[in-house]
């Protein structure tokens, strides 16, 4: 079967632009739900997003097909999205930091134990897990990827991406049920 | 001496066996064994649950314009990259002698208009006048064209 994005791509690699507005249309909509799930920030999903489709178009003319040109475009967003992350854990160790030395000068720090619905919980799950598990989930549930495809994206065999998908719905799992425990009690 | 569960066994299969990974005889025996125990039937409708609940977050949605803006982007982009691919005219590839004339042309306007700033113009249209042509190079560095040089 001929993967229907192999002609809009070639067509970019010649640089024209009409070719890249409609593959930036035909996968706008799937990329920015997956980096702002991934992330767990819907704000910063369009920037990462521009990037990964900046970078599609600077790689084009030299793209060559080994498999669905959309798997080549989701490993750019799973490479991009997790740089990102990683720019904002080192932020984020910053910020624990000035909190940890505000803790100690004794600012009031904000409270955060409102009960939560079941969707936040689901989000405050997916943040959880470790990012391969959480991209693994994501791709599967949302773009219905088969293993080999998950596999192709993450760069993983087959075999890991069904423990990945294994420990992801059970650690959610555990989560959900814990989280029930505490709004029960 | 810890209880073997049958997740030992079957634990990573179940979540193949909802994606429909596992070949034909893999899953008749998985199904056969969910069909049996409470634990893992439980297990395998949380999972489904799991998954219709993350299939059913709320879309992010692009703004309207991205794909206009993100094409835009691009094509500025390449014609950036085009530009500082292309190398500019260096000054100082210019000959010696030009930039002895410009200096002096320079030194001279500045006697002749004393008031105004010396307009010295940029090596690169010195290129036009016959090597040594002192007038031209003059009235090209003040600005008065080197026509009919």
């Amino acid at each position: 079967m001929t993967d229907p994005d192999l002609e809009l791509m070639e067509a970019v690699g010649r640089g024209d632009p009409k070719a890249f507005e409609a593959l930036v249309e035909r996968w706008q909509g799937p990329l920015i739900h997956f980096i702002a799930r991934y992330l767990g920030d819907q704000n910063a999903a369009e920037d990462v997003a521009q990037e990964v489709f900046l970078r599609i178009y600077r790689a084009a003319p030299r793209f060559e097909a080994r498999g669905k040109v959309s798997n080549w475009i989701f490993r750019i967003a799973y490479n991009r999205a997790m740089s990102e992350l990683g720019r904002r854990k080192r932020l984020w160790g910053l910020h624990e930091a000035l909190k940890q030395k505000a803790d100690e000068e004794g600012e009031p720090l904000g409270d955060d134990s409102g009960r939560r619905d079941m969707e936040e919980e689901l989000s405050a799950g997916l943040a959880m897990l470790p990012e391969r598990q959480r991209a693994a989930l994501l791709l599967r549930v949302n773009e219905e990827l088969s293993y080999r495809e998950i596999g192709e994206v993450l760069g993983v065999s087959e075999q890991s991406v069904e423990s990945l998908l294994f420990r992801a719905r059970t650690s959610i799992k555990r989560h959900l049920g814990r989280s029930a425990e505490g709004l029960r009690s | 001496m810890a209880k073997h569960s049958e997740h030992d066994d079957f634990g990573e299969k179940l979540s193949a066996f909802l994606d429909g990974e596992l070949d034909g005889s893999e899953s008749r025996e998985l199904e056969r064994r969910i069909a049996d125990s409470p634990s893992l039937k439980a297990d395998i409708e949380a999972f489904q649950e799991i998954d219709a609940m993350v299939r059913a977050f709320p879309k992010v949605a692009p703004s309207p314009d991205f794909a206009k803006r993100v094409t835009e982007e691009a094509m500025r982009a390449a014609v950036e990259a085009r530009m500082q691919r292309t190398p500019p005219r260096a000054a100082s590839r210019a000959p010696f002698w030009k930039r002895v004339l410009e200096q002096l042309s320079a030194a001279a306007y500045s006697i002749v208009e004393p008031e105004a700033p010396p307009s010295v113009r940029a090596l690169d249209e010195l290129g036009d006048c016959p090597p040594l042509s002192m007038s031209c190079a003059y009235l090209t560095l003040i600005g008065h064209g080197s026509g009919g040089f």
